[in-house]
């Protein structure tokens, strides 16, 4: 036998990673892992800089000569303008309480994606540019130079992070992470760094009003399309009302919600929840064709570009004289809305605080920002017994609640959701504790990385959610995960469909029309996507 | 002696020995989070790791069909299938409790018959290949998964430019009347 070859020798594969400090170990940059490059006439459009033809798999990334100058004044700038930002340079102790609170480190196994290290690869440069400790103890003080490799690894970490916000949950100083991605992404657009899947539905969001540059008519084409189906399953015509100048209400909600399913049916359920509370209440609320997008992916490039998306919701709202705007299903938005907007473009002087017409409650935290959740707005009628609702037409749903990083983190939107759940199905699980909540895990594909080119990444980074998804599925028999973000209804059906294949994904508010009872309605036999309702099977037969 | 009662009896030392050695297949760092977090929601690597190699064991000690071993390595394979692995390194963990069997037998070997020794290894043999199986079937997803997304886009596109006419599903097509 001792002469037998060792297993390890015959297929003589080394499984071990390097065992070189994080400093020595160069980054590779992985196809599945990192995302396309901006298409340059996006960028051209809003007018960034360095605007070209690149990709992040070629050896050269045709940098302007004076890179380095760029990044170290463009870093100076930011550290004199945002105090938060200089705050979060310094006071990191590297306690470690965040290093195994990332989805993206839990799932790829990369320890570069502790949020403590991607932070640390912008405060190597920080020690070094800005710091004297930094420049006189050089590596020994954690002080590194700009070089290429640290901008190839900048690049690939800084898009390896969805801003969800998880890690500063457990942060003891409060750091918010997020922002030091925000800042990272920043210094790489001065050198036209981005990838397409944020530049160009910036881009399109800018000129056209949406991520996808629909064009006003298009965008009512869809909503008409919607209109027949509705039609077709409840035998009542819903009419939105479009740009209509002196309505009460402005309603914006992502342009998902508009173009990608499963968003469509969420999206029929806001129309024929409108429908039903104008036929009841008298309800005045208008759809805009050019605000026609909740989401803001400037959020995800600049706090310029924040700026100046979010700004045209307020125009139009200026513009249409609405009392106040109601907001749909959207992740992000929520945070720009909630954390920036008052800051940026506020106060909304010009709008009322929002009172919700039919129940008369004021919504007391969107008393600057004028703009409610519409979770919020519909537990609220709930409450007041405003709605009309049968539960048994969910009867098929076993439903779980993901909360969506911004509304949970980024403004406390809890129980809201999960109140008007209760109320339109009979069978609701929650997730394990640490996974739900402020704790809540990231789809894997927020700020930007819902692309196609990275679904490694996304999987790997969804598997914390997936997990605790496949745990209910297999205890509870949860066959429905109910989502409030426009992102999550893209990203999670592909999530689950590798993970908990039998898990589909559902917007909370196309569960409310299922249980709605429209006034005049003919008896429904199938659900807003056409499958048979409970106890309905053989309706067709 | 049996090496298969050798195996039964010192089971739980070899499914750590294995466990630590696949652990060993990521960054140190890594490694230590993933053995000692063992709360399953915040580490579901570490813990769906574990509980793979329990089960893959007792099934090379009790052999089962294809099918179950499928079954039971589809988790973990699933995970290695998305993260920073070649195609060699994601199944090839299987490979590393070779070792540790034949040290158990070497150990042991003038109460034991090589025939066991062979046998449990081309077992373990068996057990990657069925792993490479489901390592395919799992990057196959991903490809579909990617295919999907700009097939969408594509139609997507061609319909918001009015280039698709689909055929209305409840009229019969003139040109068959």
């Amino acid at each position: 036998m001792s002469d037998l070859l060792k297993p390890e020798e015959l297929y003589k594969t080394d499984n071990r990673p390097p065992r070189t400090d994080w400093m020595d170990t160069p980054t590779e940059i992985r196809k599945g892992i990192a995302c396309y490059a901006g298409n340059p006439k996006s960028l051209e459009y809003v007018g960034f800089p360095n605007a070209r033809q690149w990709s992040c798999f070629d050896e050269d990334w045709q940098l302007p000569e004076n890179w380095q100058e760029i990044i170290h004044e463009g870093f100076k700038e930011r550290l004199e303008k945002f105090r938060s930002f200089k705050v979060f340079m310094d006071i990191c102790v590297r306690c470690g309480a965040c290093a195994d609170k990332c989805h993206f480190f839990i799932g790829t196994g990369d320890p570069k994606n502790m949020p403590v290290l991607r932070a640390e690869l912008l405060r190597s440069i920080y020690r070094n540019d800005f710091t004297k400790a930094g420049k006189i103890l050089g590596r020994l003080g954690g002080a590194r130079p700009m070089t290429l490799d640290v901008l190839r690894e900048w690049w690939y970490y800084m898009f390896q992070c969805s801003e969800c916000r998880r890690c500063s949950v457990f942060c003891p100083y409060g750091i918010d992470t997020a922002e030091i991605t925000m800042m990272g992404r920043e210094l790489l657009n001065l050198l036209g760094l981005n990838i397409d899947w944020v530049a160009t539905p910036v881009a399109n969001c800018y000129r056209t009003g949406n991520h996808l540059g629909i064009q006003p008519h298009a965008f009512k084409d869809m909503l008409e399309f919607f209109q027949e189906d509705i039609e077709e399953i409840t035998g009542v015509l819903v009419e939105p009302q479009y740009n209509k100048v002196g309505a009460d209400i402005l309603f914006i909600t992502p342009s998902g919600d508009v173009f990608a399913d499963p968003g469509t049916y969420t999206c029929m359920g806001y129309m024929m929840l409108f429908h039903y509370l104008k036929e009841k209440y008298g309800f005045d609320v208008t759809w805009s064709t050019y605000a026609s997008e909740g989401g803001n992916f400037g959020f995800f490039t600049s706090h310029e570009m924040m700026k100046r998306l979010n700004a045209k919701m307020y125009a139009e709202a200026k513009r249409l004289k609405v009392k106040w705007i109601l907001g749909g299903e959207c992740g992000h938005m929520w945070r720009v809305i909630n954390q920036y907007m008052d800051t940026m473009n506020g106060p909304a002087d010009f709008l009322e605080e929002p009172v919700s017409p039919i129940t008369g409650t004021k919504f007391e935290n969107a008393k600057s920002t004028k703009m409610v959740h519409i979770a919020e707005f519909t537990a609220d009628l709930i409450k007041h017994g405003k709605l009309e609702l049968d539960k048994s037409r969910n009867a098929n749903l076993n439903v779980t609640f993901h909360d969506s990083c911004n509304p949970a983190r980024g403004m406390g939107l809890l129980d809201e959701p999960r109140y008007v759940i209760q109320n339109v199905v009979d069978k609701f699980y929650e997730m394990p504790a640490n996974t739900i909540r402020e704790q809540t895990f990231c789809c894997g594909s927020g700020s930007g990385l819902n692309a196609g080119e990275d679904m490694e990444l996304r999987m790997a980074g969804g598997l914390p959610r997936a997990n605790a998804v496949k745990a209910v599925h297999e205890s509870k028999g949860v066959n429905t995960l109910a989502t409030i973000c426009a992102i999550d209804r893209a990203a999670l059906p592909d999530l689950m469909s590798y993970w908990v294949p039998e898990v589909e994904v559902y917007g909370v508010h196309e569960m409310v029309a299922n249980a709605l009872i429209m006034p005049g309605e003919k008896e429904r036999d199938t659900d807003l996507r056409g499958e048979p309702l409970a106890g309905m099977e053989d309706a067709d037969e | 002696m049996e090496f298969a009662a050798l195996l039964e009896r010192k089971k739980e030392a070899v499914v750590n020995a294995w466990f630590e050695q696949v652990m060993q297949t990521y960054a140190p760092d890594t490694a230590v989070f993933y053995q000692n977090q063992k709360d399953a929601f915040a580490n579901p690597v570490g813990s769906t790791t574990k509980q793979a190699l329990v089960k893959l064991f007792n099934a090379l000690l009790d052999p089962q069909d294809n099918e179950s071993l499928a079954d039971l390595i589809d988790p973990l394979i699933r995970i290695r299938a998305v993260q920073n692995f070649t195609s060699s390194q994601a199944v090839g963990f299987v490979f590393l409790l070779k070792s540790i069997v034949r040290n158990l037998f070497q150990k042991n070997r003038k109460k034991l018959k090589v025939d066991e020794l062979l046998e449990m290894e081309s077992r373990i043999d068996g057990l990657a290949l069925i792993g490479f199986d489901v390592f395919m079937a799992c990057r196959e997803k991903i490809y579909s998964l990617k295919t999907n997304t700009e097939r969408d886009k594509i139609y997507k596109a061609f319909a918001r430019a009015g280039l698709i006419k689909e055929v209305p599903a409840d009229e019969p097509d003139p040109k068959f009347i």
